[in-house]
């Protein structure tokens, strides 16, 4: 398995769980009516940091072990699959954004129906989720296209 | 994914005649992966033409000796 590969697989199994927790929380305390600023902070805080170490670290451990060179060239088959990935992953990017940009109206107002005392930064921090889960989906397809390209070559 | 181009190599028996050269050393000869090298050998993705000429040079061959045409076989 190429250094690439493995780097997209240790991506997406470390974005699931970590960030699938993230947002599943984040949902949880809309519908609780406990959503709160600091605390969506502190959990994002959380997961980022969580997300930084964890990719970093076993990366620079898949490296190692696998004798790559950590963030050395591409090839002229991992530039092609990376081009296609970027390709998707950036096209699912922009229409998640235009749908998001779509139903923003109709979600403010209902946010701002069930969060009466304090719409304006319950909008807030609802729209800032929103765009933040739709650039971790659409990096982790990225990541998956990359997957799909390394293992239809193998 | 897209059907193997109609073109076949002789890139595992040029390896075996070079006192079995490992997939591994030709790549590092013309800056691939083995995984790359892998999937060229196994007619699973097409190199640009410079890999292809560098592939050649890594054997002192000519291309047409590393990469066959397989003549006959309709284009798409």
């Amino acid at each position: 398995m190429s250094f690439r590969e493995k780097a997209a697989w240790i991506a997406v199994l470390t974005t699931l769980p970590v960030w699938g927790y993230y947002f599943f929380s984040v949902w949880q305390s809309y519908w609780a009516l406990t959503l709160d600023s600091d605390d969506v902070l502190r959990r994002f805080l959380i997961c980022m940091a969580i997300t930084v170490v964890t990719l970093l670290g076993l990366n620079l451990l898949s490296a190692y072990l696998g004798k790559h060179q950590f963030g050395g060239d591409l090839d002229e088959a991992e530039r092609a699959i990376d081009a296609r990935a970027n390709a998707i992953g950036g096209r699912l990017l922009e229409w998640l954004a235009v749908g998001v940009a779509a139903f923003s109206p109709w979600a403010a107002t209902n946010v701002a129906a069930v969060y009466a005392d304090a719409p304006v930064a319950i909008i807030g921090i609802v729209a800032a989720n929103v765009v933040l889960l739709i650039v971790v989906f659409s990096q982790t397809i990225h990541e998956l296209v990359h997957i799909v390209g390394h293992r239809m070559m193998n | 994914m897209a059907a193997p181009p109609p073109i076949s190599n002789t890139i595992r028996r040029l390896r075996f005649d070079a006192d079995e050269m490992t997939q591994q050393q030709l790549a590092d000869r013309i800056g691939m992966t083995r995984q790359t090298i892998a999937a060229i050998e196994q007619n699973k993705y097409s190199p640009s033409l410079e890999a292809a000429f560098r592939i050649a040079e890594a054997f002192g061959v000519e291309i047409g000796q590393v990469f066959q045409w397989k003549a006959g076989t309709p284009k798409d």
